[in-house]
């Protein structure tokens, strides 16, 4: 039964994250999966140091190990199943490197999680280097779903004639276009396997020793209210200890460790005396002790934590953005933006022209793994507001149509040297055709017509950069200076407040007639 | 088809009793009156097309039984078509239909847009407007698989292309452009359009003239009719917008792709001051080229008013 939760929840995971899309309708918790992740919500509170709203899910899943324990990473964690599954096919019942109770690196957990809250007091969000949704959503994200997509469309190819002959012809010309990622696709990739590999010591090797959302629910579940008890007939079998899914059965068979069990509830069928139980009771008997932090630990995890923290804080070019820092309509300002993206790639799974992409050093260390916006891969199309919308964090807000066109993402610039139409006078002003705003005019010359950028009807979204005809760099790209970022209020007003005209004059019909 | 002894006295017979009611001078007139340019103007666009279509003859005379129709909208730009710079939904709806009634086998509507594609199709109205209609398909074609390489046999400058390959299969093709100006074109109607049949129309910006290439291409393709949709034509601003439009309400049709162009800019002030046949080279250029006749003089054209 358990596996049935596993997978169906697994699914939903999948489908909503494949959900997320241009023409998302709004009502669908597409997020649902980060938003009830208690280690993200307690590092938004930390970092902001005041109440978040959206944090209340993560707290009230947090408070449920007080009643179940770490159910959590047991029925429904995305990771956790996708780790079981590749973990039976890998490794399947084949012996460990070490025994299945071996606890010498379960401190490593809550090491972890105590370097994340630390760095959060600092203002700086590391949660998203160890936190196992974020993981699974970029791994999804970046890799899996481009893999996915290439295999689709080489079977859809193989079968376009068949489609043809029965005349499904939407089939037979439907396209799957493969997103493209760099570097990060590779590396998410490298580290789901990475992951897997630690089989070969224990299985669920992440989730007992490294997985610091594990650590935070584990702090609960020591006072779980429903507890496992062991009759006295044990006869020491021992097939609790081995099978356990999470090792938390000493050698003595009748205690556990609540922190560590994942409710996987295995052990009950598994007693052939039929004498395990899971039942509520205030009793604190037949228990393990939980891994502690000795002192050593504590003062090198804090230490880490404070050097990690200082080090992303450390931004030369905080004073003037880096070039590369073209964010997502909507970002918060670049500070506030580092400090809340959690970096799960949620974005840029919505974006449906694959223009965000997973940047990895181009904005420094702070800015590892966060969105950026790649023109020359696809334009910010203004029919389009999701990125915003499923960002669970809200480190890009959720911009409302009539508000995106003044949600100004930077300028574009010409460069001349390279445009065919000023260096080589041909008839091109493709960058004027596909600008939604009218921002490019031309100058009337003898040689014919040549474009000029209007800053203050640009929108920075790129439709010029992508669309330039140009061969490699685009002669035209859009460059963040001008770029709108507001915590709060609207663009529109600011927009204004700066002269810009980023909306085409109207009348009854919707656009000017003679 | 074959035409047996038995249907060609049935002909003949015809004729004769046609000849014998009418008089065989009434059937002459007919014929010359069929206009090569039919332009309608009312308040229903999709009434205009049908009753431009009908003005020449009717579909039955470009569609026949059995056909695969390929129609070339103007789907390039993810904007309402209320801007005017895609072609008006409903006329592409309407001419699908009448293909239909007329036997076609499959309907396909198709183009390669310049905004991002799914988007474009869907925000135009194009793909929605075409629900309901049994084997009518609206899609577009960006990947290069879709593509076929073609030589230009007249071409000038352009001496190879990467065409749809549902366009190269079709056994008709119509041609539904929007009327609207265009920066480096000056106008975009029919013969521009095909810039949304090939995989890489950049080259024709970055690589040889815009100009040579329009009329190349236009040389290469046959179509069986051109339906231009000037509902609102952008008169300037184009070919994305935000434009000036003018509300034309007008739908015209003809078989001559030069000749459509030239009536084309008979319709406005297109960037602002109007243009002559002389002022849009690649017009004169396809002429050169034998695509058809700009001397619209020659041509008999009807301008109707529809109730």
């Amino acid at each position: 039964m358990r596996r049935g939760v596993q997978l169906t929840l697994l699914g939903l995971f999948v489908v909503l994250l494949g959900a997320t899309g241009w023409n998302l309708p709004g009502w669908l918790p597409v997020d649902v999966f980060l938003r009830i992740d208690p280690l993200l919500s307690l590092q938004a509170l930390l970092a902001s140091r005041a109440w978040v709203p959206a944090a209340g899910f993560g707290i009230a899943m947090l408070l449920s190990t007080l009643l179940v324990g770490r159910w959590f990473c047991g029925w429904m964690c995305p990771m956790g199943t996708i780790l079981e599954l590749g973990d039976d096919l890998a490794f399947g019942k084949k012996r460990r490197q070490w025994k299945n109770e071996e606890r010498r690196l379960r401190w490593l957990k809550y090491a972890i999680l105590g370097a994340i809250a630390i760095a959060a007091l600092f203002g700086a969000g590391l949660a998203y280097l160890a936190d196992p949704i974020a993981w699974i959503t970029r791994i999804f994200t970046t890799a899996l779903w481009p893999l996915t997509a290439a295999g689709l469309s080489l079977l859809l190819d193989a079968a376009r004639p068949l489609f043809e002959w029965l005349g499904w012809m939407h089939l037979a010309r439907l396209d799957i276009v493969q997103p493209i990622f760099g570097g990060v696709g590779v590396a998410s990739l490298a580290f789901l396997v990475f992951l897997l590999w630690l089989g070969r010591w224990q299985r669920r090797f992440w989730c007992r020793n490294l997985c610091p959302l594990g650590a935070l629910l584990a702090l609960g579940s020591r006072f779980s209210l429903f507890r496992r008890r062991v009759g006295d007939t044990c006869d020491h079998d021992g097939k609790c200890g081995r099978t356990c899914e999470t090792g938390a059965i000493p050698d003595t068979h009748t205690s556990y460790d609540p922190a560590e069990c994942i409710m996987c509830l295995r052990c009950v069928p598994d007693c052939h005396l039929s004498i395990t139980t899971f039942a509520p009771t205030l009793k604190r008997g037949q228990m393990q002790p939980s891994t502690d932090l000795g002192r050593r630990q504590s003062l090198v995890t804090a230490g880490a934590a404070t050097v990690g923290a200082a080090w992303l804080n450390f931004n030369p070019q905080r004073l003037l953005l880096s070039d590369a820092a073209l964010r997502p309509p909507g970002a918060l300002p670049e500070d506030a933006f580092l400090a809340t993206c959690i970096r799960c790639g949620q974005c840029i799974k919505a974006c449906p022209t694959n223009c965000l992409q997973s940047g990895l050093w181009e904005t420094g260390a702070a800015g590892f793994m966060t969105p950026l916006a790649v023109m020359r891969v696809g334009p910010c199309d203004p029919n389009c507001t999701a990125c915003g919308q499923v960002c669970p964090t809200d480190a890009l807000r959720p911009v409302a149509e009539h508000e995106k066109p003044w949600a100004k993402i930077g300028n574009a610039v010409l460069d001349k040297g390279r445009c065919v139409a000023w260096e080589q006078d041909r008839h091109c002003l493709v960058c004027d055709e596909n600008c939604p705003w009218g921002a490019i005019f031309w100058e009337e010359t003898p040689k014919g017509r040549r474009p000029v950028v209007d800053e203050a009807r640009c929108n920075g979204c790129g439709q010029c950069e992508t669309a330039c005809p140009v061969q490699g760099v685009s002669a035209i790209r859009v460059f963040p200076a001008g770029q709108i970022r507001l915590a709060e209020g609207s663009y529109q007003q600011e927009a204004q407040n700066r002269g810009l005209i980023l909306e085409p004059k109207k009348n009854k019909t919707g656009y000017p007639y003679e | 088809m074959k035409i047996t002894r038995r249907d060609a006295l049935k002909l003949l017979a015809g004729s004769g009793v046609a000849a014998g009611v009418g008089g065989i001078h009434s059937i002459t007139a007919m014929t010359a009156a069929r206009p090569h340019i039919a332009a309608i103007t009312g308040p229903n666009p999709a009434a205009n097309a049908q009753q431009a279509i009908a003005a020449l003859g009717g579909i039955g005379r470009f569609v026949s039984k059995g056909d695969v129709v390929v129609l070339k909208p103007n789907a390039g730009f993810g904007y309402d078509p209320t801007r005017g710079a895609t072609t008006e939904p409903s006329v592409v709806r309407a001419v699908a239909q009448l293909c239909m009634n007329a036997g076609a086998k499959r309907v396909l509507v198709l183009d390669n847009p310049c905004h991002r594609a799914d988007i474009a199709l869907t925000v135009c109205g194009i793909k929605g407007a075409m629900k309901g209609l049994d084997d009518v398909f609206a899609y577009t074609v960006t990947g290069k698989k879709f593509f076929r390489k073609v030589a230009i046999p007249k071409g000038v400058g352009l001496k190879h292309q990467l065409v749809a390959t549902d366009i190269l299969e079709a056994d008709k093709i119509i041609n539904l452009p929007v009327a609207k100006s265009h920066g480096s074109a000056k106008v975009s109607f029919g013969m521009k359009n095909w810039m949304g049949v090939v995989y890489d129309r950049g080259f024709w910006h970055t690589d040889i003239d815009l100009n040579r290439a329009i009329a190349d291409f236009a040389s290469f393709m046959k179509p069986t009719l051109t339906v231009l949709d000037a509902t609102r034509a952008m008169l300037t601003g184009g070919p994305g917008g935000p434009g000036t439009l003018a509300q034309l309400n007008t739908v015209v049709a003809g078989t001559d792709p030069v000749a459509m162009d030239a009536f084309g800019l008979t319709l406005g002030k297109y960037g602002g001051s109007g243009y002559t046949v002389a002022d849009v080279p690649y017009i004169g250029m396809a002429e050169a080229l034998g695509v058809g006749s700009s001397k619209l003089d020659r041509l008999t054209i009807l301008r109707k008013e529809a109730p």
